[in-house]
């Protein structure tokens, strides 16, 4: 268990993998999974100039 | 089925996308080698890590260019190859192979100054499109109705001051319905189609288009093909408008999204792409 950067909800690690995105249920904000043991999110990285498909 | 090859997937983040390509590669007793493209370092003679083959799934087009020319430096196959990237990557470059390759494609004029640019826009005729020759999900995109528009518009991308916007791919504007057409290529086949509906004029999923389903039609399919095989083939996303002259395509993507696709038609996208890859491995 962690908690949202912003809000500080609290997340649970379910059936999360490293590195995956996923929004936080409460605040909406765009988390990272950083690490799993231990369980770490952060802000998911921002959206740069060159992103895209 | 059981693979003797090591997948690497190089990627910046594990979407819903990255997250079924992990699945159907374990669902396939594929050892996966996760390569982030924020940690892997690329010195000249390879080193640290072992896969056989590299899918790219990473978002930024500058880090899968270099990262892309490394593995094939270190001879290990990519999907796409770094070359389908280079060009799919540039809407200029994309634009010269289709029209090379005899692939119906918007008009477009392409102008290297500001100045140049209003004459660009002037040669198309109003409303145009003004994109960046780089960049994607419809980013920074201009619908220009007339010169005035036009002159204010290349001022703020001039005033922008990155290389990306010193370059101006100007193009006509297609007055087609309120969608337009997507279809997944990969290898020689079509493995799913759908629409993609806006009442904007820009229609990427990114921006909240709504999507259904679509059955590609024989000349559809042949165009979608054309359109891949023209830009060296692998994995791609081929969007399609419908002009009062018929089908053109507008753009070849290199490392598509497709959990709108997956979500309106049902196809496992991300099976389709790891069958392919294995593919590519064994040749």
């Amino acid at each position: 268990m962690t908690e949202c950067p912003e809000c500080g909800r609290a997340i649970e690690k379910q059936n999360l993998i490293e590195g995956e995105i996923f929004p936080c249920p409460d605040c909406g904000l765009e988390l990272e999974v950083t690490s799993l043991a231990p369980f770490r999110v952060d802000t998911a990285p921002r959206e740069a100039e060159d992103w895209g498909e | 089925m059981s693979e003797t090859f090591t997948l690497g997937l190089f990627y910046t983040v594990i979407r819903p996308e990255e997250k079924w390509i992990l699945e159907a590669a374990a669902n396939r007793g594929i050892p996966v080698e996760r390569l982030h493209d924020e940690a892997v370092t690329f010195p000249l003679v390879r080193n640290g890590f072992h896969a056989d083959l590299v899918l790219n799934r990473s978002v930024s087009h500058s880090r899968s260019m270099y990262a892309l020319r490394f593995f094939e430096h270190y001879g290990v196959p990519t999907v796409n190859a770094y070359d389908v990237v280079a060009l799919c990557g540039d809407k200029v470059l994309t634009s010269l192979r289709l029209s090379e390759a005899g692939v119906p494609t918007p008009e477009t004029v392409v102008a290297l100054t500001p100045e140049a640019a209003l004459k660009a826009l002037d040669e198309v005729g109003y409303p145009a499109v003004l994109k960046p020759p780089v960049g994607s999900w419809g980013r920074l995109m201009a619908k220009v109705d007339d010169r005035e528009e036009a002159e204010q518009i290349i001022e703020h991308k001039t005033a922008l001051g990155s290389s990306m916007h010193s370059i101006f791919y100007v193009q006509e504007y297609v007055p087609k319905p309120e969608r337009d057409l997507r279809v997944l290529v990969v290898g020689d086949e079509v493995v799913a189609a759908m629409y993609r509906f806006s009442k904007e004029w820009r229609t990427n999923a990114a921006r909240g288009a709504t999507t259904e389903p679509l059955v590609p039609s024989p000349e559809l399919s042949e165009l979608a093909l054309r359109a891949s095989e023209a830009v060296g083939g692998g994995v791609l996303a081929v969007d399609l408008m419908e002009s009062p002259e018929g089908l053109v395509v507008h753009e070849v993507n290199h490392t598509p999204e497709f959990k709108a696709l997956s979500g309106a038609t049902g196809v496992d996208v991300a099976s389709k792409i790891v069958d392919y890859a294995a593919e590519v491995a064994r040749r």
